[in-house]
């Protein structure tokens, strides 16, 4: 039993890192974690279906290892940001300010005729009415056309900083540290989610329902 | 984060539960191959009627286990132990001394079963 449940971590994890590796392309619509549990759990299932020798027991233990590393994943990401990037990944800027990223389109390896192809789907056939393109964790691409100028930038996210969107972004860390001062918050730590958008900060506290 | 919870009782209870499977089934593996040297000593010293008497005995003792590790263990394993005890209990019946080899098969398949079982890493792998 326990060679079956140790096999079945193996096998996930090896799984994850291939379609990690493979890209968004491949993901489609749903997280990383998720597409390997709906392939796996129908296979693992299956396989003492099939051979009426296999005890059932090697079906139903690797399922409760799936279970199990899904609900240690979805723990990791909704509960700390590196885990959310090393199990999400992060969304990339196919468009930035109107200007195409080149060397993101190919990193993600989308063409330009799927640029096109999901923008039109989207209902915007003109590029140049698009101002930035975000192609999402789960595969979607996100589109903001040029009458919304703004391009909402999270600086704090579970009570943490994210220092490299504040780099990016050109924000500055004494501006962003006024605006909480003003607002009267002492501590990253006391923020569920803030963002700034048009030169604006935007905040959510923690456990503020 | 029930979830979480609910999937760490079941990953506790596999882990806890097969920590009882496996000795157990080392356990009555040893006890059951522990008989078997038995029976070959008495047959190497030709007193078959004995041998046939704790034969009996080891078979009284294979069969409540075999169900149970039935749903633990491939049924092919199981089989390959039945399809040695039928040839075993001929070869003794029939005063053979080939009863040894077959004896010998018997226990090797008995003690590859706990031995696949192990926790190493080339039975992982």
């Amino acid at each position: 039993m326990l060679i079956v449940f140790f096999r079945a971590v193996i096998l996930y994890m090896t799984v994850f890192i291939v379609i990690r590796l493979m890209g968004k392309r491949q993901v489609g619509e749903m997280q990383p974690s998720e597409l390997i549990v709906t392939i796996m759990t129908a296979d693992i299932a299956t396989a003492p279906l099939e051979s009426i020798d296999t005890p059932l027991l090697n079906g139903i233990v690797p399922l409760f290892a799936m279970f199990f590393i899904e609900a240690v994943m979805t723990y990791l990401i909704l509960k700390s940001h590196r885990g959310r990037k090393l199990i999400c990944g992060k969304p990339s800027l196919i468009m930035k300010d109107g200007i195409i990223q080149e060397k993101e389109m190919k990193r993600m390896r989308i063409s330009i005729s799927d640029l096109f192809e999901s923008i039109r789907s989207q209902g915007y056939p003109r590029l140049h009415d698009l101002k930035y393109i975000i192609l999402e964790t789960n595969g979607d691409m996100s589109l903001i056309p040029q009458k919304d100028i703004s391009y909402p930038v999270t600086v704090i996210a579970d009570g943490r900083r994210l220092s490299k969107n504040i780099k990016d972004w050109n924000i500055s860390e004494d501006w962003l540290n006024r605006e909480l001062l003003k607002n009267e918050i002492s501590s990253d730590k006391e923020l569920f989610l803030a963002y700034v958008d048009k030169e604006k900060l935007y905040f959510h506290r923690k456990g503020y329902e | 984060m029930k979830n979480l919870i609910l999937s760490i009782v079941l990953v506790a209870f596999v882990l806890i539960g097969s920590f009882f499977v496996y000795s157990y089934i080392q356990d009555t593996a040893i006890e059951l191959s522990k008989t078997i040297d038995e029976i070959q000593a008495l047959i190497t010293e030709d007193h078959w009627e004995d041998a046939q008497k704790k034969f009996t005995q080891f078979n009284k003792q294979w069969e409540p286990n075999a169900k149970l590790w039935m749903t633990i263990i491939g049924h092919e394993e199981i089989d390959n132990i039945e399809h040695s005890i039928i040839e075993s209990s001929i070869y003794i019946r029939e005063k053979s001394k080939e009863s040894l080899v077959e004896l010998s098969l018997l226990q090797y398949y008995l003690e590859h079963i706990y031995q696949k079982e192990k926790l190493k890493l080339h039975n992982i792998f």
